[in-house]
């Protein structure tokens, strides 16, 4: 090691990363020359309390996995499970599922706009989106009783109905939230300092997306056209018109960019799925909890988040009601290791909050 | 399944692989012996079968833990597991030349679970725990770790005996 | 065609973000609390209230909760005895919950809300750990309702003849459930165990409901033979007690515990349990039981598993006692009734068939050679409802009515019968004589005359609508009062029956004391009538010297908690001394009597 490095730490606490960690920069000026991601803050041993605990006490801990967005841990666990037990869910509830799985999607890329601003000092811009994420929580506390974290997607559908007015407040949420769209684009994604600082740094081709296994914005912003939601065909999105958004530069700009067409993207999937919401049950109650013993089997499900691929495995041995072994696959474990130790040599240090926000790091999904 | 895929399993059986119908749909289990572990992963990777979700080990309780390779095809659209059954003082070839990810899949299996890599420099080093608790966390996620009996001796119980009833 | 989202048209420039600055002249967003109200979600999960009236303690919350949150804790004001509660009650610890609301969701009674206040602040971290109680009952947030709770509300409905095919003859009326029935009602219990209390023979009915469901019926059965040698009996005929004291009954249907029972018991292998219920060794010691009825024959089960040598007399020609002689075939078929006993009987118990203690063998020889006597005669005397003209011939008592038909005699029955009485005897009386009238003239008139309205009724309510199916007419609050003419009857037979509307059944104090409006009445034509008021004791067997040394309670046999009458080595028992009067208490008397002569006889 060369005597005029010196050791850095961003983290654990910084108003550019989504969760705690550390980052260990060894650096030669203004140039990082290696990083050592360290994790582990928020290791709260999730797998091994699942295998503790039966299945319908699971729902409760499982949406505290993701922080930013808890949804797609309950829908992933609440897939794994009807498939291995062959449940069928009511198609209201797929819709609904649908809706609440976008409105997750909104409000986690409100975040990590929050997050990128705080990284860049833009802290105007980090305000409004919190507060606008605000709106949307309060959509969720209307539907499921809480804000964060919601509980509400259990093995056999959704644990309640859509209260009366509902359909109405989201209309006006999302009207507001498209006339927001232009304040952001003007203070934001038109700022020079923005396009500056991301435009043309950490590029992303084709070689590393397969080196690295990327999926999600990242690779949508190099221009390749895969979505989980089109591959996997899963509850309500093959009854849904929408198109799959792709840019061609893969740099840190493009993915932003990714996701703020996305938003726009989530805002028509969710009025296509108000309009053909058909009525019905919203839960088949799954079988007693005290006595249920899911049959021997495993099950890998997938869905998309707004950072990739998110999967969960599980696996039960057909004597217990208790999960034998749950793994769970977040898309940070990808972009948050491997790539970054990468795509920062050589880099000045002020590309790190780029690269925290741009790829969407989030620790909680590396520690469980 | 398409042709290419019917034709990758055909050839896979002919080098004595058999494949299972694995769990959920879409998915094949091809379980392979050590031995012939880096063979298989490397044809594979050479196919199509070039993006690694997760590496996934299980601990089986009788002294041996499986590890399933979660590997997907974006041509096919089709994912396999390719598992195989390694004893707990046995280890692994490392896939680290194929995806460099696979570094830190690996330092986590070995610091839950105790399997180790040849060919990976850092398989051994700490990766998410601490390593600083009064009784030691030694591959904690192995079924005979006893979680209760750690929270219990490093933490301790609160006690409401003043308040209750 | 593309959608509109997926251009972007992409700009650079300096001079737009400082438009952001209108923001300064508008109204800010923020809601500046506690100053402003916010509007709270009315299903927002936040801290717990338990309406504590309508709380049962049965502990279902703290099985679901994840972390372990909610502890029941036992409340010394609450009563220890009451059936359908338990005197428990959840506190909760917010240290450890995640506000989840499965409790909510999972509880039965629907006493457990969350209301909308999530603000609490204390300098003791002891504070939250407490008893939610009624307060902040008016500002509930998520509740639960059976359609959208965790436990499944509704019942698995059993399969009953159609009335026209059923009251031709005596055939049994429901077969009880199959295989995939008793796996589906099986799956809902939810192992609480508060209809544990309100059995009389305190069964084990959770662990048993769980082997039933995971298919293992010996398992089941074994667990049943430890408080009940009679379940295949129960489980067709029992009071179900423990149905009305389910959990899930307070807001949907009560688990259907008598017919799960009856299908384990049939579906059991009896020859695989013999070898445990052998008993290991010969005491030596002899018991004498008189009765083999359900109370003489579970404490003759007990007696022998423990080791006595034990010889039971009956005098019918075949055992069970009432459960054989007075409910009839359409509701429990003998083979039932076999199958429980053979077991006994293949265990070494000795039943003396045909022998009348008193006639046949003197009561005397019973207490010098044996060493000791368990008096489970039963209730073999109908009772008297006193009106005028009682013995006229064509008046039956229901006990000496259904014994008859029971025992295969011959029974001519009338054209138009009139049944007195609104239990359950009555409403077998009067079944029993539809089809005996559907036989022999082909047609039903049967009327049941009772003095409680249809509320008040003692039967049970799906005995009553089985018997207005078939054709059966009930009049309620009739009767006649004391010193009127009730029977009328000519010619020395009986001919109608007049009726005077009861006005009121209790008085003020609770009491049974009908009036009448005794200026109306209405006259009945009947050519029989069975009277299905009650019945007595008939203790003509045991000699006056014996029962002048026997305290007595009214007419019963006054009893320890050995179940020792007054009189050394002579215990009793059953319906002549309990207070429910059904099978499953006098079950119930037999195990306990058993262990209290366990007790007296190897001290």
């Amino acid at each position: 090691m060369d005597q005029k490095r010196v050791e850095l730490f961003i983290g654990p606490n910084h108003p550019g990363a989504a969760g705690n960690s550390c980052m260990h920069l060894w650096m030669e000026g203004d140039i990082i020359k290696h990083v050592e991601p360290e994790y582990g803050y928020l290791h709260r041993a999730f797998e091994k309390l699942m295998e503790h605990r039966n299945l319908m006490q699971n729902v409760s801990i499982i949406p505290r996995i993701c922080v930013p967005e808890p949804d797609i841990n309950e829908e992933v666990y609440a897939r794994c499970i009807e498939d291995i037990c062959s449940i069928e869910v009511p198609e209201r509830a797929k819709y609904i599922r649908t809706m609440v799985l976008e409105l997750a999607r909104m409000a986690a890329t409100f975040l990590n706009l929050g997050f990128m601003c705080g990284g860049l000092g833009i802290y105007t811009v980090m305000q409004w989106a919190f507060a606008d994420r605000d709106f949307i929580l309060d959509l969720f506390e209307w539907l499921t009783g809480g804000r964060v974290y919601h509980i509400f997607i259990i093995p056999g559908g959704v644990r309640r109905d859509l209260p009366s007015g509902f359909k109405a407040r989201v209309e006006e949420v999302l009207k507001y939230i498209e006339a927001r769209l232009l304040e952001y684009d003007r203070t934001f994604y038109h700022n020079s300092f923005f396009v500056f600082r991301t435009k043309g740094h950490l590029i992303v081709g084709e070689e590393e997306i397969k080196r690295y296994c990327l999926t999600g914005p990242a690779v949508r912003a190099a221009g390749f056209a895969i979505d989980m939601r089109k591959l996997h065909q899963y509850e309500a999105y093959p009854d849904i018109d929408f198109d799959v958004v792709t840019l061609k530069d893969g740099d840190a700009y493009s993915r932003m960019l990714i996701k703020r067409m996305e938003i726009e993207q989530s805002i028509d999937i969710i009025r296509q799925v108000l309009a053909k919401m058909p009525e019905g049950k919203v839960l088949n109650k799954p079988i007693n909890y005290k006595k249920w013993i899911p049959p021997k089997g495993e099950s890998y499900q997938v869905v998309e988040s707004t950072n990739g691929e998110y999967g969960y495995y599980m696996r039960f041995n057909g004597e217990s009601g208790n999960p034998y072994r749950v793994h769970v696959r977040g898309p940070s474990y990808t972009t948050g290791t491997a790539l970054m130790q990468e795509l920062m040599k050589d880099k000045p240090i002020e590309d790190m909050p780029i690269y925290l926000s741009s790829f969407g790091v989030c620790p909680p999904e590396i520690d469980r | 399944m398409s042709e290419k895929g019917i034709d990758l399993i055909k050839w896979l059986a002919s080098q004595g692989i058999q494949a299972q119908d694995g769990p959920s749909k879409g998915i094949i289990s091809l379980n392979v012996p050590r031995e012939q572990f880096i063979f298989v992963i490397q044809s594979l990777h050479r196919e199509g079968f070039d993006y690694l979700a997760t590496i996934t080990c299980v601990d089986l309780q009788n002294q041996h833990c499986e590890l399933i390779y979660n590997v997907y095809s974006f041509d096919l659209n089709m994912r396999l597991f390719v598992r195989v059954v390694v004893g707990y003082e046995e280890k692994m070839p490392t896939v680290l030349h194929l995806w460099p990810n696979a570094r830190f899949y690996e330092r986590e299996i070995y610091e839950m679970f105790g399997i180790g890599f040849t060919g990976n420099p850092d398989y051994a080093k700490p990766f998410i725990l601490e390593g600083n608790d009064p009784i030691e966390v030694k591959f904690p996620m192995r079924k005979s770790f006893d979680s209760i009996e750690f929270s219990q001796t490093n933490y301790g119980d609160r006690d409401y005996g003043s308040k209750k009833s | 065609m593309a959608k509109k989202y997926t251009e972007y048209k992409q700009k650079k420039s300096l001079i737009e973000p400082l438009l952001a600055i209108k923001n300064l002249f508008q109204k800010p967003i923020t809601v500046k609390i506690p100053a402003e109200k916010r509007e709270v979600s009315p299903r927002y999960r936040g801290f717990h209230t338990n309406d504590l009236e309508t709380c049962i303690g049965c502990g279902n919350c703290s099985e679901i909760c994840p972390t372990s949150a909610i502890t029941m804790v036992h409340d010394p004001s609450l009563p220890d005895d009451e059936p359908g509660r338990k005197p428990q009650r959840p506190w909760m610890d917010y240290g450890r919950c995640c506000f989840c609301a499965l409790c909510v969701d999972v509880c039965p009674s629907g006493s457990l809300s969350m209301t909308k206040d999530f603000v609490w602040t204390s300098y003791n971290a002891d504070d939250f750990y407490f008893m939610p109680d009624n307060k902040g009952i008016d500002n509930k947030g998520w509740q639960s309702d059976p359609e959208t709770s965790i436990f499944h509300h509704e019942a698995v409905p059993v399969d009953i003849l159609p009335s026209d095919e059923r009251k031709k003859d005596f055939v049994v009326v429901t077969q009880g459930y199959d295989r995939e029935k008793a796996l589906a009602e099986s799956m809902r219990c939810m192992e609480c165990d508060v209809c544990r209390l309100a059995c009389p023979a305190q069964m084990k009915i959770g662990d048993y409901i769980r082997e039933i469901y995971f298919e293992r019926y010996d398992d089941a059965v074994r667990i049943m033979l430890e408080d009940n040698p009679l379940s295949g009996v129960c489980g067709t005929i029992c009071t179900h007690r423990c149905q009305d004291n389910c959990a899930i009954s307070l807001r949907g249907d009560s688990l259907s515990i008598m017919y799960l029972k009856g299908y384990a018991v049939k579906q059991a292998d009896y020859n695989k349990l013999l070898d445990e219920l052998k008993p290991e060794q010969e005491l030596g010691k002899k018991i004498a039981i008189i009765g083999a009825g359900p109370s003489g024959l579970s404490c003759a089960f007990y007696l022998r598993k423990a080791g006595f040598s034990v010889d039971i007399y009956e005098k019918n020609a075949e055992p069970g006692g009432m459960v054989r002689y007075g409910i009839p075939s359409y509701r429990l078929p003998n083979d039932i009734i076999g199958k429980d006993v053979k077991l006994m009987q293949e265990m070494g118990v000795n039943i003396k068939l045909g022998v009348e203690v008193g006639k046949d063998i003197e009561f005397e020889k019973l207490t010098s050679e044996y060493d000791a006597v368990y008096i489970a005669c039963g209730l073999q005397k109908g009772m008297k409802t006193g009106i005028a003209n009682e013995d006229a011939e064509g008046v039956w008592q229901a006990v000496d009515f259904l014994g008859q038909i029971r025992r295969g005699e011959d029974m001519k029955v009338g054209k138009k019968i009139i049944v007195i009485g609104g239990g359950n005897v009555a409403m077998d009386a009067a079944r029993s004589a539809v089809r005996l009238q559907m036989k022999q003239h082909g047609n039903v008139d049967v009327s049941v005359i009772c003095l409680e309205d249809f509320e008040t009724m003692p039967a049970f309510k799906e005995e009553i609508e089985e018997a207005m199916e078939e054709g059966v007419k009930i009049l309620p609050c009739v009767g006649v009062p004391r010193g009127k003419e009730g029977v009328l009857v000519r010619d020395g037979k009986v001919s109608g029956f007049r009726g005077y509307p009861v006005k009121a059944l209790r008085d003020a104090q609770g009491r049974f004391n009908p009036q009448f409006d005794e200026n109306a009445h209405t006259d009945f034509e009947a050519d029989m009538i069975i009277e299905a008021v009650g019945q007595g004791p008939d203790f003509s067997f045991v000699p006056e010297s014996i029962q002048e040394k026997m305290e007595k309670v009214a007419w019963r046999f006054k009893v320890d908690e050995n179940y020792m009458t007054s009189v050394k080595g002579v215990f009793a028992g059953g319906d002549i001394w309990n207070a429910r009067r059904d099978a499953i208490s006098a079950i119930a008397d037999g195990k306990k009597a058993a262990e209290g002569i366990a007790r007296v006889i190897l001290s």
